[in-house]
Order: C-alpha cells, then structure tokens, then sequence
C-alpha cells in the first residue's frame, strides 16, 4: 500500500515547504512556529531584514487565521483557537521565501477582504507607508481584536503583490487562500 | 500610587513605570495573544499617573518587533501622552532602536511625524 503520508512529505518538500501546521491553530503555536523561523534562518546565515520581513508577514498572516477563521472558538481558557494551514518555505524558481495561509471565512466577508487586498497590491512601498499610517490614525478598519492594518503590513514587506483566492466550501462558507512572496 | 511591572515574556515586552524616578519604560517584543487586552491595565495606569504628577517624565520605547496591531495602540499610547501633555504635564520620548534596523528607525521618525507635538527623541543603539 502507498504511503499517504510520505506521498503528502514528498510533495511538501517538492514544494520547498520548510515548516508546514495544519489543524487547530492558536497563539502558542504562532510563537513556536515564529521563534523556530528565526532559530533556523539565523543558523542558516541568512540576512537579518530577511528573516524580520519573513518573520512580520508570518505573525501577521497567523493572527489574521487565528481572528477570521470561520471556524474560530474561545477555549476554556478564552484562547482563540482557529483551523487552518500554515506553509513557510522557498520557492527555487522565484528564489524567494514565501508564507502561505488557508483557512475558511464567512462568505458576506469576502467583498471587503477583497476589496482591501486589492487596494494595497496596487501601491508602492511609499504609499503603503503611508497608507499605514493613515488607517493607524483614523482607526477606520479596527475592531476588537486587531487595528485591520495586517494586509497594509503584509504588503510592506512583501517583494510582489501578494496573492489571494477564495474556493467555495458551501453556501455560505469559502475557503481563503492567501501567498506572500519576500 | 504603586509602580508598574510586568515581567517580559517572548511575546510581550518588559513594562517597568516608576513614580520615585518618573522613568517608564517598555522594551522587548510586542505581538500579544490579544494586544488590547494586554496593554489595558498599562492603558489605566499611565492615565492615572499622569493625573498624579507634575514632575518630568521620561518615556523609553525600546521595542525590536512590533505587530501591526501594537503599533495602533502604542499609536493610542502616544494620544494620551499628547492629552497628558495638553493638560500640564512635561514628557520626554526616547525611541531606542538598533541601527541596523532601518524598520524601527521608521516606525520611530513615522510617530514623530503624526505627533509633532511631542519632543520624541530617536536613539541609535
């Protein structure tokens, strides 16, 4: 019988995957997956704007996953734990690192993902600045938990236009892919 | 009034405000589990000092990362040293950053810009 889960090993490491998490994501996972990135691109000898970029966009994307997860729920100890999945790697071809994220989103929340994704893959490094600070000023996306700066971040320190795509899961429920490129 | 600490954690920095020597400082990482709620008891305190006091007080930012969302509360942090300041009290900023790090050198020069009312001091380390 063929091994599925040496298949699904090949194929990550075919991808340049060098950290992947799938399942029940919470902010102690963030931090481990988070220092682990440093620990290992540090050894590495790799540049340190490099790894901080790298590093931003990761906790940046994971605590997006974490707060907009359809699937989100306080545990006993009023921790937010989401579903998702989480790929950190190197792409050979691009010769650059990237963060992928997936998880599933409410459907009357696409058009307003879409349109704030949209809005900053278009700027250059200068208006995302500021761009940045205007929305810090004006509060305009904030909400309980975050300031709704995390796109304006990801695309600061991305090298292209970050990438996105939402797969119908059912009726009301999609599944959001989302690629940065450092 | 008592003074302010709190230890550092990986992901939450040191806070350490002290009434005897008007000195406050924050150093370390900031990207809590939930940003508003950690900094909300740092939020009451600062606000009740600064009713509290008349004497200078020295603000020490040393903070290497940030996420996005404490940078909308240390946003926050600075409109109430701007209200602070607005109703008598004297404040002085100093952002201290690595010099290699061209990201906090920004993050400091950008609060300066939005807070030209405050004397902000950038501090290469």
């Amino acid at each position: 019988m063929p091994s599925q889960l040496l298949q699904l090993k090949t194929q990550l490491e075919n991808d340049g995957v060098v950290l992947s998490f799938s399942g029940l994501f919470s902010h102690t996972i963030l931090q481990s997956i988070a220092e682990t990135i440093e620990n290992k691109l540090e050894g590495e000898g790799i540049d340190k704007k490099t790894i901080k970029n790298l590093f931003t966009i990761f906790v940046e994307m994971a605590q997006n996953l974490i707060s907009y997860s359809s699937d989100r729920k306080e545990n006993e100890s009023q921790i937010l734990e989401s579903i998702g999945i989480i790929l950190i790697g190197f792409d050979q071809e691009k010769e650059k690192y990237f963060v992928k994220s997936g998880n599933n989103v409410k459907q009357e929340h696409t058009s307003n993902m879409i349109d704030r994704i949209r809005k900053v893959q278009s700027m250059n490094k200068d208006e995302l600045k500021e761009y940045y600070r205007e929305l810090r000023r004006s509060g305009k996306d904030a909400h309980e938990r975050g300031a709704g700066l995390g796109f304006v971040e990801i695309q600061k320190k991305a090298t292209e236009p970050i990438q996105y795509q939402f797969l119908e899961v059912d009726s009301t429920i999609s599944f959001f892919e989302f690629i940065a490129y450092i | 009034m008592e003074n302010l600490n709190i230890a550092a954690t990986k992901h939450t920095p040191l806070i350490q405000f002290n009434t005897e020597t008007h000195i406050l400082e924050i150093r370390g990482r900031s990207y809590p589990e939930n940003t508003f709620e950690f900094y909300e008891p740092v939020m009451k305190w600062l606000k009740e000092y600064f009713e509290s006091t008349s004497n200078t007080t020295t603000i020490d930012f040393e903070i290497n990362y940030f996420n996005s969302t404490s940078s909308k509360l240390f946003f926050d942090m600075f409109d109430l040293f701007v209200d602070a300041q607005e109703n008598g009290s004297k404040i002085v900023i100093n952002w201290e950053y690595d010099e290699e790090d061209e990201d906090s050198e920004e993050a400091g020069e950008g609060f300066q810009e939005d807070f030209d009312s405050l004397e902000i001091n950038l501090v290469p380390k």
